[in-house]
């Protein structure tokens, strides 16, 4: 055999994308020049590049799941979902965390103590938690950053605020390669105003960011966030919904339209939500119509079809309405799949007569839905509590610090 | 659908490999690589392609896979067929058609032929890989083994 068997570099590494992490890990030995490759930073954003097209051609990229459960020890788990199949396999963070022997958790303290984790993003393979002591004092909550396929943890203090401070955004600054992670909390003087904290995980430090004139955002339950760039939508009043959007790079805030026929029937924030649509970012409306003899419900579908160059949507398309449902149905859009089926939660309401409320959640069952056929499929039950689209990757925590 | 082509008589582009055999190809197999696309708008009329950097074997090969890739058939089976031809043939040809590929600019022949070579190296130990793919290691006892001891679960 001939000594030519060593292709060039670009070569090498277009094949070595392809491999699951593990594979490249157990590479990183094999000799310097694959060490080397596998560890640049080109090759890492490559490598996750690959790996999300690789699941998106097979139509079968899994979403990371928490389900909140009564297991002893963590109040939390997680896993891998296939909406595409079906299956579910589970993720175990206790032992990542304890392999990071410098973490603030396991540091002094035993990381088998209960507490309870909820995430809050997935971008690029890493995953954002949010974990929270059992104890009352609150001295030992922190964030942490997850890298399930590289089994790297990383913990992270609060910033140094007073208030309740909550995780409203996750995102990746492509110019810096540096992921951050967006906080707000509230102060009230005495009309509450919101003020918002960056998290870089290059100067592992929390930045104000002052307080923008923007309505109230929340943590959507599944990915919002494209390119850099993280959207939410807002009713700041009645009969008038706004976008707004964070670039992780330039670190502002921007307000845009909602489509003139969502932005006028929109009444509380409930009703409306952003999340990712096949390659682009979607608005998903939820409104009322009347019926036969009752009132029912329309979830209606705008795309994004035009975006400007800091990520503001320039143009919308509606693409199709769900439903409607039958009398008495809240029709809910859990999440999307990256071929276009909408995840779909149907939520049978009933009033409570002992209480004399309306809207009490009496059953609640998911379906698939296929807006090209129209069909619904019946899903089951997850009780998920939060779907992020999850690929492999190797991207470094603290380790190994990624350079630009 | 497949009227029109019959009919007519099909365009060939004629390819010279770099030991100097001729082939003559149809135009719409051909033009499946970039590379010879570009070539055909710089020389003019019916003039020969030169391909100094494939040899006659690879490229009967890289022909045959392009025309293939132009019959109406369903290109996952044409694919699959391919793709058990590289997981079989010899580690030589493997390569050298990566090499043809990447210069030709054929992206579905060159993204099916790494392929071919990740699922080679999926599960192999860093000794199998060396040992498979002629590579010398280069790296310490106490380099590999700081390595090693970093990802210890990845050996399990």
């Amino acid at each position: 055999m001939e000594e030519n068997c060593i292709l060039p570099d670009d070569l090498l590494q277009h094949i070595l994308s392809r491999l699951p992490v593990r594979d490249l890990l157990r590479g990183r030995c094999v000799s310097k020049d694959w060490c080397a490759l596998i560890d640049s930073p080109s090759f890492i954003r490559k490598h996750y590049q690959v790996q999300t097209s690789i699941c998106k051609a097979d139509g079968n990229m899994p979403h990371f799941v928490n389900q909140v459960g009564q297991k002893l020890g963590r109040v939390v788990s997680f896993h891998l979902l296939s909406i595409h199949q079906g299956d579910v396999s589970t993720l175990d963070l206790d032992e990542d965390i304890a392999r990071d022997s410098n973490d603030m958790l396991s540091c002094g303290h035993d990381y088998d103590e209960q507490y309870f984790a909820s995430c809050n993003g997935c971008v690029n393979g890493v995953i954002l938690l949010t974990l929270k002591d059992n104890d009352r004092d609150r001295k030992r909550d922190c964030f942490g950053l997850w890298n399930p396929a590289t089994r790297e943890f990383k913990s992270l203090a609060y910033p140094n605020v007073r208030n309740c401070f909550e995780v409203v955004g996750f995102g990746f600054d492509v110019l810096s390669s540096d992921f951050k992670i967006l906080g707000a909390y509230e102060i009230f003087n005495p009309e509450p105003v919101t003020y918002y904290e960056v998290y870089s995980l290059r100067t592992s430090a929390w930045k104000p960011l002052g307080a923008p004139p923007i309505g109230r955002i929340t943590l959507p339950v599944t990915d919002a966030y494209l390119n850099g760039v993280f959207y939410w939508s807002t009713v700041p009043e009645y009969g008038s919904g706004r976008l707004v959007s964070f670039n992780f790079s330039s670190e502002i805030f921007k307000e845009s339209d909602i489509p003139e026929d969502a932005k006028s029937r929109v009444r509380y924030d409930f009703e409306i939500m952003i999340a990712l649509y096949k390659e682009s970012i979607a608005l998903f409306m939820s409104h009322e119509v009347q019926g036969k003899a009752a009132i029912c419900k329309n979830v209606d579908v705008w795309v994004v079809t035009g975006f400007d160059d800091c990520g503001i949507p320039l143009s919308w398309q509606h693409l199709f309405t769900v439903g409607p449902t039958p009398a008495n149905f809240r029709l809910d859009v859990l999440t999307t799949r990256v071929d276009g089926d909408l995840l779909l939660v149907y939520v049978y309401e009933g009033t409570d007569n002992s209480h004399n409320t309306h809207h009490v959640e009496l059953d609640r069952e998911e379906y698939l839905y296929n807006p090209s056929t129209a069909e619904f499929k019946y899903f089951g039950i997850g009780n998920w509590a939060t779907y992020y689209r999850y690929a492999e990757s190797l991207f470094p925590l603290s380790r190994r610090l990624i350079q630009s | 659908m497949a009227s029109s082509s019959t009919s007519e008589q099909k365009k060939k582009i004629r390819l010279k490999s770099a030991d100097n055999e001729l082939f003559d190809v149809d135009e719409d197999a051909a033009l499946q690589s970039e590379t010879i696309k570009n070539l055909l708008q710089e020389i003019s009329g019916d003039q020969i392609v030169p391909l100094p950097n494939v040899t006659s074997k690879i490229l009967a090969k890289v022909i045959e896979y392009c025309s293939n890739m132009c019959e109406l058939d369903p290109i996952i089976s044409v694919n699959k067929q391919w793709e058990s031809f590289f997981k079989n043939c010899d580690q030589d040809t493997l390569f050298d058609t990566i090499l043809a590929a990447n210069y030709l600019s054929i992206k579905s022949l060159l993204d099916l032929t790494c392929k071919c070579v990740a699922d080679m190296m999926k599960g192999k130990t860093p000794e199998e890989i060396r040992e498979k793919f002629h590579i010398v290691n280069d790296l310490t006892s106490e380099e590999e083994a700081k390595i090693r001891a970093e990802i210890s679960w990845a050996f399990e």
